[in-house]
């Protein structure tokens, strides 16, 4: 893999949409060599498998008895003549980019209905509407089943061992995170209906009442009944697959939100706003698609980002982890300076939002932020600081927090709605290792305890919640201030948006700790000005694949004039303490 | 009437617990995209009929019923100075969604369908360019 990046590639064939994505059923199997061959811009094809093309009625199934397009194994063996790995995927949700969202059209029969009220459908980048159809219809569950049965049978008879992701659409929305799963339509509420008789009659068994008496009550048990299902198909698909199941992970589709279907059906495309859900689906850990999007709005600043940042970076980090060369080891991933951790990445109730926590982190660190699903197994990443809210703590949970201050990390502790037990606890620790804790009343009262590298600083996010978003910001810059992060200072530029990346150093680089790379785009229409200041611990490498952008370095600074669509990327030898 | 002449504005009737049923919008776009949040809820701010009770974020209301609803979407019309603006309940945008197979149909079914406004303003302004030019 290079260390710089290659040239940004001009016109793509649809079949290939985007993202190394090969779809197959667009084209006749005769044509598979000679399109697999003529594609040079990864050995790893990413083949989501089409459901609905491999049978009408959910009922029998075609992988190549009748039709030479429905062979998986060949696709597979065809691409292996041509040195190229296939990566399956299977959609445990609707797919936006396929006809009734990939499901045979006999079984799509109940339309889903978004959080909007407005039926989920989603516009493909020949101009069709897919609708996506219900999950929570029985009768499709039973029929994906089958799906499932069949595919994992064709892979075992023919002998097919390449991996199988197992994926989550979904779509950003006022930066929401939205899987294509959830459903309010009347077969939802039917399911739930159901859910609950049983719910009554166990209670009843147990000689136990059964009421709901509180909203919370009731969105809690939706909920509940929501994840059942969901965690039924993600664990059958597991299940049924496991002899090639490698990972799971969520797709998120540029151009998917259901709210943005008629202004895209006005053939308005919102190119910033594509760039900016790139860049939090990075930080959420979500592979971006731009399958959904004409190939026309996929130029300028947008495509070098989906080149260098998804196909590039996220993919290949994601896809191929443990199994690298030594020379991908050496590739560039996301600098992560921040963990936050989350119950729910799709929940809209998160606590750090309401206290501008990513607000904050995307304007003055440019995305070094990683949302962590607190049960996530750890990943290797350069986190400096992890952010803990209160009621994530449980005893998993602040065994981990104090392992990470005694191992010389920081953490940052919101103690509100922190169970009573584990104040107790931190207390206890405190007194127990006599440790000093320094209380300062800004804002709220902050208290912070060091322990040779370790910090772990908490406070109320309660005391914050009320105040101005201006103050609340101010708060952040404080308390990250006092932290020893290395760090450039980005000024100017508003809608200019930058991605820091992280390599280990090279053998002839051995001065530095680590390279970082960090790319600025403008992908608005307008000319941008932006300054970047660099510490005295960073030392300006080189400057790379400056489009649209003329470059003025001075000592420690260096100044971008980007015309509309510009974009450079421009590397730092960091030099550790 | 093409889609380049109209704003369409879908809506939704929220019933709370305490304080019954009201309108809000929810999406609004023209051939520019999705209409700006901050100008919609200025707009709504100027309005007589705003409140802040009951505001739900996201979204622009609350209405008390079809009849402010429909005064704002005049406003809202002349502001962004469109002939027409199509208002939709998001049960009607939902069937034109589910109808239309294309991009085309559904800009087809959505100009023809819908509650539709006339910005007489606009009427009285294209007459008047016209003459002079």
């Amino acid at each position: 893999m290079q260390l710089t990046t290659p040239e940004f590639r001009g016109d793509r064939d649809y079949v290939f949409p985007g993202e190394n994505h090969f779809l197959y059923w667009k084209t006749s199997s005769s044509l598979w060599n000679s399109k697999l061959a003529e594609y040079q811009e990864s050995n790893i094809i990413i083949v989501p498998i089409n459901w609905a093309f491999h049978s009408d009625t959910g009922e029998n199934y075609d992988f190549g008895e009748h039709r030479p397009e429905a062979n998986l194994a060949k696709l597979v063996q065809t691409a292996k003549n041509n040195g190229k790995e296939i990566i399956f995927l299977v959609a445990i949700t609707p797919s936006p980019f396929l006809p009734n969202g990939g499901i045979p059209h006999l079984l799509a029969r109940n339309i889903s209905i978004s959080e909007s009220n407005i039926s989920t459908a989603a516009i493909d980048s020949e101009g069709r509407i897919n609708k996506m159809f219900s999950f929570f219809d029985p009768r499709l569950f039973k029929n994906y089943v089958k799906f499932l049965e069949a595919l994992s049978g064709h892979f075992s008879s023919t002998g097919v061992d390449v991996d199988v992701w197992t994926v989550t659409n979904c779509y950003y929305d006022q930066d929401v995170l939205y899987s294509y799963f959830s459903d309010y339509s009347n077969t939802f509420t039917s399911g739930l209906s159901r859910f609950l008789s049983i719910k009554m009659q166990e209670a009843e068994k147990k000689g136990e009442s059964f009421q709901i008496s509180s909203q919370e009550e009731e969105q809690n048990l939706r909920k509940e009944y929501y994840d059942s299902v969901y965690s039924l198909y993600a664990e059958t698909a597991r299940e049924h697959l496991s002899a090639n199941w490698a990972g799971h992970f969520n797709m998120l589709f540029l151009g998917g939100r259901i709210s943005n279907i008629g202004a895209r059906a006005f053939e308005v495309d919102d190119v910033w706003q594509y760039c900016h859900d790139v860049f939090r689906g990075l930080c959420d850990g979500i592979i971006t698609s731009s399958i959904l999007l004409p190939l026309g709005v996929k130029r300028g600043a947008l495509a070098r980002i989906l080149s260098e940042l998804v196909e590039m970076t996220a993919i290949p980090n994601l896809l191929l982890s443990g199994r690298k060369t030594s020379e991908e080891e050496m590739a560039f991933r996301q600098l992560e300076l921040f963990s936050i951790y989350e119950k729910d990445l799709f929940s809209i109730h998160s606590g750090w939002s309401s206290l501008h926590l990513y607000k904050f982190l995307s304007s003055n660190y440019g995305h070094t932020y990683r949302r962590v699903l607190v049960n996530e197994q750890d990943h290797p990443s350069s986190t400096q600081i992890h952010f803990f809210t209160g009621d994530l703590v449980d005893e998993k949970i602040f065994s981990r927090i104090l392992e990470i201050f005694m191992n010389g990390g920081s953490v940052i502790l919101d103690t509100s709605a922190m169970n009573n037990e584990f104040v107790q606890k931190m207390e206890l620790f405190v007194l127990e290792n006599n440790l000093q804790v320094e209380r300062v009343n800004f804002m709220a009262i902050v208290n912070n305890i060091s322990l040779g590298d370790g910090r772990l600083i908490y406070f109320s996010g309660e005391a914050l919640a009320s105040l101005p978003s201006s103050k609340i910001l101010s708060f952040w810059e404080k308390i990250v201030s006092t932290f020893s992060l290395y760090h450039c200072q980005i000024v100017g530029g508003d809608g200019v948006e930058c991605f820091w990346r992280t390599r280990p150093s090279l053998a002839a680089e051995l001065s530095y700790s680590e390279v970082r790379r960090v790319g600025l785009y403008n992908p608005t229409s307008y000319r941008k000005k932006v300054k970047l200041s660099f510490m005295k611990n960073f030392a300006l490498m080189k400057i790379v694949d400056e489009t649209n952008a003329k470059v003025v370095s001075r000592q420690n600074e260096i100044e971008v004039d980007f015309s509309p669509n510009g974009s450079i990327s421009i590397d730092f030898g960091v030099f550790g303490d | 009437m093409n889609y380049h002449d109209i704003v369409v504005a879908v809506y939704d009737t929220i019933s709370s617990e305490n304080a019954g049923q009201f309108n809000y919008f929810k999406v609004i776009f023209d051939d520019s995209g999705e209409v700006d949040l901050l100008l919609l809820r200025e707009l709504y701010k100027d309005s007589s009929m705003a409140s802040a009770e009951n505001a739900i974020p996201g979204m622009i209301g609350p209405f008390a019923d079809l009849v402010e609803l429909n005064r704002y979407a005049l406003k809202l019309c002349e502001k962004v100075e469109k002939k027409q603006i199509c208002i939709y309940s998001v049960d009607e945008y939902s069937a034109i969604i589910e109808k239309a197979s294309t991009t085309e149909e559904f800009r087809e079914l959505i100009v023809t369908n819908g509650n539709k406004i006339e910005n007489l303003d606009y009427s009285k302004k294209g007459s008047f360019f016209k003459k002079i030019f």
